[in-house]
């Protein structure tokens, strides 16, 4: 693709210390300047008064169903999807058919995302076939440049296998990445335990499903070492193991997805499989609390689970459809309308050291939580995978268009996953990516894809 | 409460897949309609045929005798003609998904269908798959509305007036996890005036029954004496999965009706259950005749859904004497 030249006046950029108004030039699809009433060299003028200029954005975890599962996603897809929610790099999930658990089944899928525009990093599960039985070749995979192993769509079971995962990441310098959730505790369940489950007779999922293996793992990485991911934190208690497990200086981060920052359990109140998950939305009070997470950095980043499913998948009883819900599209607008929504805000939010320059129409504490939706969806997993997600002269240009104000129904033409399973159909959404430049090439513009 | 803001296709409003679908004015309405056939039915005279050439689809992906049978008859005594969809032996056990199933069924001209089925919420999606009346025939763990307006219909005749069960106190002993009677008793009976006190052990109970609108013990003994009524359930073994333990001697000795418990409720408490009675294990005594609501909940059975078909196809009828 050509690579593009102009500037873009008069947005608000985000760095990571907080929002600076500042014009950027672009040069052959490098970033030549970045300052103040930047002069005119011949390229296109973009205007993004009002706007937000972001790193474009960074998931860490996306199904994107390659190879086996075709019919509910294509990597031309999930491409696509991922250009419009501002992504320019995917860590694409291993429970594939076949599982991505050996060097020749990664092999086999190599060419085809280096084809691809977005960035898609391929990781391997943990253990062989996702069984929670025996481990992959961790050593060869590593070698093969794999950096993050997960059995997501199932918790490892095993303390041993989990010991023995932990201690081969600190010595390869990769990432376990976990789907906690202990088996038993879960068995049968497809909704979160709570008064909705008790009220439709549903098999539930309790939060301390989820907390028992963080805090197993936790235990585990203290004893043993070792890169500790916690996929989807969706449980109280899970963020309060993280944060005390950080301030003893383990390895592990944490992510939590759109999803349960913006839905609550109550919408399964009417057996729609649309908003059914795993881990499953919680009560009320929980969602808040994840969302009041969020706003105190508790997490490393925000995580789409994007998990496309075809129509005959979920079209079931609730109990017998598939879980996942697509993400990679409205993952910002989902966070955003999920913070802004959040009540309590108090002083404490503006004492993190940011920086700013007002825009129209937002209060400082709205910038203050906009600016940590947008660090927990670039800066923060761009840490994790190891990208230098900052809008630098002399880097290729990578960034999104966002305006934060602008409101927005979802519709089914606006899905283009080859699935429809999307929960935020007919809500008002706050806020949309509207451009995006990935490696110096525009691939959205005015919220339209570009070929 | 059913109040789904996304994609959802509306549900026709004849469908009942839970209690709380229906309006006050409607329960009262079930209960006319059903003592208006009741008095018809003693008085020998022929019902009449108001659902003549109406079509109802009975699917059963579960195991039933006699809610299948009170459905059939309470649609022939209106004049419907009921086919029975033999599912076990249709292309469901060749691999058909169920709302194929379901859309077969409303193209070949069924105009209502009633549901049971092993999942919760089954007979809702059916419905707004087929965009027909469902009635729910019991849906796995959810719900079996017209179970429960038998039930609190046959306590209404027996106490004389939907009035009379204000602040009488039902007692729900057993298998409260897995049942879906408890939940449409527990949805309704309050809405009655009553209270509910869900009874059994540990193992075998809900979570969080405040959500239930129910109070909980986990001793029969404890709330024999101060309750009208004593609700049995049968323990369904096929529903338990994983670690659950009830051990049979352990449940009997605790929970069973026996000849004792039975003398230690008020002279005038009744019992009832929904059927099948698990005799020697929920209840080990014969019960006498003014005691046991049993055969009038059966009876109720047909009337009540007799009524639920009424509403179902919409009919304008006025109520009956209220007993």
């Amino acid at each position: 693709m050509s690579k593009v030249s102009g500037v873009i006046r008069g947005g608000l950029l985000v760095t990571e210390r907080g929002f600076r108004r500042s014009d950027v030039a672009i040069t052959d699809g490098i970033v030549t300047e970045i300052g103040d009433c930047i002069a005119d060299s011949g390229g296109e003028t973009v205007d993004a008064e009002g706007l937000v200029v972001a790193p474009s954005f960074i998931d860490l975890h996306t199904h994107t169903r390659v190879p086996g599962g075709e019919e509910s996603e294509t990597l031309e897809s999930v491409e696509q999807a991922a250009i419009f929610g501002g992504y320019r790099y995917l860590l694409a999930m291993p429970n594939t058919d076949p599982a991505m658990d050996s060097v020749g089944v990664l092999r086999s899928i190599t060419d085809r995302l280096e084809k691809l525009r977005v960035t898609v990093e391929q990781s391997s599960a943990i253990t062989i076939g996702r069984a929670g039985e025996q481990l992959v070749d961790i050593y060869s995979l590593a070698e093969a440049g794999v950096r993050f192993f997960t059995d997501d769509g199932t918790g490892l079971r095993s303390p041993s296998l989990m010991r023995e995962a932990l201690e081969m990441s600190a010595l390869l310098g990769v990432v376990i990445a976990q789907h906690s959730q202990d088996p038993e505790l879960s068995s049968g369940g497809s909704i979160n335990e709570g008064t909705v489950s008790v009220r439709l007779g549903l098999g539930s999922i309790p939060e301390s499903a989820e907390s028992v293996m963080v805090a197993r793992d936790i235990e585990l990485l203290k004893a043993y070492g070792g890169n500790l991911h916690v996929l989807h934190v969706s449980a109280r208690e899970s963020v309060n193991l993280i944060r005390h497990a950080r301030s003893e200086g383990l390895r592990i981060t944490s992510e939590v997805a759109p999803h349960h920052l913006l839905l609550d359990d109550s919408r399964t109140g009417g057996f729609d499989p649309i908003f059914k998950v795993n881990p499953p939305l919680r009560s009320v009070a929980t969602r808040m609390a994840l969302v009041q997470a969020c706003i105190s950095g508790e997490f490393d980043a925000i995580a789409t689970d994007h998990a496309p499913h075809s129509d005959h998948a979920k079209q079931k009883p609730f109990s017998e459809a598939a879980f996942g819900m697509l993400g990679l599209q409205t993952a910002f607008s989902a966070a955003w309308t999920a913070m802004f929504n959040h009540p309590g805000w108090d002083e404490s939010e503006l004492e993190a050291g940011l920086a700013w320059d007002q825009i129209d129409g937002l209060e400082p504490w709205q910038l203050v939580r906009l600016h940590r939706v947008i660090s927990l969806l670039s800066f923060g997993p761009a840490r994790i995978v190891g990208i230098d997600a900052g809008i630098r002269v002399g880097t290729n240009a990578n960034l999104v268009l966002v305006d934060p104000r602008s409101e927005w129904v979802p519709s089914p033409g606006d899905i283009v996953s080859r699935s429809r399973n999307l929960p935020y159909l007919g809500m008002a959404l706050r806020g949309r990516v509207v451009g995006q430049i990935l490696d110096g090439s525009v691939v959205l513009r005015e919220g339209k894809l570009c070929s | 409460m059913l109040n789904r803001e996304v994609g959802a296709e509306a549900m026709p409003s004849g469908s009942l897949t839970e209690i709380s679908e229906l309006t006050d004015g409607e329960i009262f309405q079930i209960f006319d309609r059903a003592s208006h056939f009741r008095s018809m039915e003693e008085d020998g005279q022929r019902f009449t045929s108001s659902l003549d050439s109406a079509v109802v689809a009975t699917l059963f992906f579960e195991g039933s005798t006699r809610t299948r049978l009170s459905f059939t008859m309470a649609g022939e005594r209106l004049g419907a003609k009921v086919i029975d969809l033999a599912v076990i032996a249709s292309s469901v056990s060749k691999g058909e998904s169920l709302k194929d199933t379901c859309n077969t069924v409303a193209y070949s001209g069924a105009d209502a269908i009633v549901v049971r089925h092993q999942s919760e919420g089954a007979p809702r999606m059916v419905s707004q798959w087929t965009g027909l009346p469902v009635i729910n025939g019991g849906d796995g763990c959810h719900e079996h509305p017209t179970q429960a307006l038998s039930d609190a219909y046959s306590l209404v005749c027996r106490f004389g007036s939907v009035e009379a069960l204000a602040n009488r106190r039902v007692a729900i002993v057993g298998d409260i996890l897995h049942s879906r009677v408890a939940r449409s008793l527990c949805s309704l009976l309050p809405r009655l005036g009553m209270e509910v006190v869900l009874v059994g052990p540990h193992a075998l109970m809900v979570p969080r029954a405040s959500a239930l609108s129910a109070e909980v013990s986990y001793e029969l003994d404890e709330v024999l004496s101060e309750v009208d009524v004593v609700y049995l359930l049968r323990i369904q073994r096929e529903r338990i999965h994983g670690a659950a333990g009830v051990d049979g001697s352990s449940y009997r000795r605790r929970f069973q009706l026996d000849q004792r418990r039975l003398s230690e409720m008020r002279p005038d408490g009744l019992v009832m259950h929904p059927g099948p009675v698990n005799h020697g294990v929920e209840l080990g005594v014969t019960l006498p005749d003014e005691r046991s609501l049993i055969s009038e909940q059966v009876r109720n059975g047909v009337l009540i859904r007799m009524a639920v078909f009424e509403r179902a196809f919409g009919l304008d009828v006025k109520g009956g004497a209220v007993v």
